[in-house]
């Protein structure tokens, strides 16, 4: 009995989780494949390519490095202001 | 002294101020370039009898009760179910929590293309022999509003199972133990013994919920502009549009003003209750 209800607790965790990851699962497959493959068989075909060029076009056509700068320059102020530092000077 | 009295001063000028100026704007007539007008409560009285207003503030409601309801109901039993430590709990933790991390501005651009006719949405339900379902999900004003509080549902449940899951954890195992031994089930502990313990956390899940429904606006635009035909307009993509693109200012504050009334209502409805049960 018990064993059964950890095997119905993971089956439905499973499938919740895929439900959960399988958008972000798609991103990451699609960002592999050509742009041809993806006009010849839609968006919801399973792939038949696979190629990075994607990323080093991101990279120098996007302007991507410009992007992940700008987004450090405001991440890390803005955490770091939020979670208190330079610390306050505390009483002792 | 001073570390009350700085921040109470950059808020003055930074929130307190606007916000006061923007009751003030609801009381004019102003396209943002020449100065405003005062025309008294003009602005109000045309809100009164304006359909698309009124339609707006029914999907508000809808989308207050669809997304806040299930978001709580969903996020409050993963936290139930995840909050034993066990094997991959861990996991299933961090899955349903990935799309938080996500700009609901991407989140909109994934789930547009699973939307669109011939995407994921449509492949799927051919698959499994349901093609007679499919529809433009979000050029139809039957579906709009349902098919973006989905995505956005699919955001929060992992939002709010986190603040349960810390809430959960906070409570003294000693009570649970006690319980059993006085013969109560499950049932009756997670009735008599976790909701009330989560008091705490359950006002700040209200707040945060209400306060992200009537805000809700980034993926709400970013799949179909409040469109088709105001369908799936909320107030607040309704307040962007009058001010932004009608140029109307005086008068989409006047909707801003509803929407904090709105905000305010709901949450000082709960803090006056959660305040008389603990006087009694």
């Amino acid at each position: 009995m018990n064993k059964l209800r950890t095997g119905a607790f993971h089956t439905g965790m499973i499938l919740l989780s895929l439900l959960w990851l399988g958008p972000v699962l798609w991103v990451v497959v699609m960002s592999t494949r050509s742009f041809d493959d993806i006009a010849a068989h839609g968006v919801g075909s399973l792939p038949r390519s696979f190629t990075l060029d994607t990323y080093r076009q991101a990279w120098t056509d996007g302007g991507e490095l410009r992007a992940l700068i700008n987004s450090m320059l405001v991440t890390v102020p803005s955490v770091a202001l939020s979670l208190g530092w330079p610390r306050w000077p505390r009483s002792r | 002294m001073a570390f009350v009295l700085v921040p109470f001063a950059v808020e003055s000028v930074w929130v307190f101020w606007p916000a006061i100026q923007g009751f003030w704007f609801s009381l004019t007539r102003w396209d943002g370039m020449t100065p405003p007008t005062f025309v008294g409560t003009d602005n109000y009285v045309e809100l009164a009898g304006d359909a698309t207003f009124r339609g707006a503030l029914v999907n508000t409601v809808i989308w207050l009760v669809l997304f806040g309801g299930l978001s709580v109901l969903g996020g409050f039993g993963m936290a139930l179910v995840l909050q034993k430590e066990r094997r991959f709990v861990g996991f299933y933790r961090a899955a349903l929590f990935t799309p938080v991390v996500f700009s609901l501005v991407v989140t909109a651009l994934v789930w547009r293309v699973f939307y669109q006719p011939d995407g994921i949405a449509d492949t799927l339900l051919r698959a499994v022999g349901l093609e007679q379902l499919i529809r433009p999900w979000l050029a139809d004003p039957q579906t709009a509003l349902y098919a973006v509080i989905l995505p956005a549902l699919w955001r929060q449940i992992g939002y709010v199972m986190v603040l349960f899951l810390a809430g959960l954890k906070a409570i003294d195992p000693a009570l649970h133990e006690a319980a059993r031994m006085d013969g109560a089930n499950a049932w009756q502990r997670l009735r008599h013994v976790t909701i009330p313990q989560l008091k705490g956390v359950n006002a700040v899940v209200l707040s945060v919920i209400v306060i992200d429904s009537l805000r809700s606006f980034d993926i709400v635009w970013s799949l179909t502009k409040g469109g088709p035909y105001h369908s799936s307009e909320l107030l607040s993509t309704y307040m962007y549009s009058t001010a932004f693109q009608s140029l109307r200012l005086g008068y989409a504050s006047a909707i801003a003003v509803v929407i904090f009334v709105l905000a305010l209502a709901v949450i000082l409805g709960y803090l006056v209750r959660a305040f008389r049960e603990e006087a009694s």
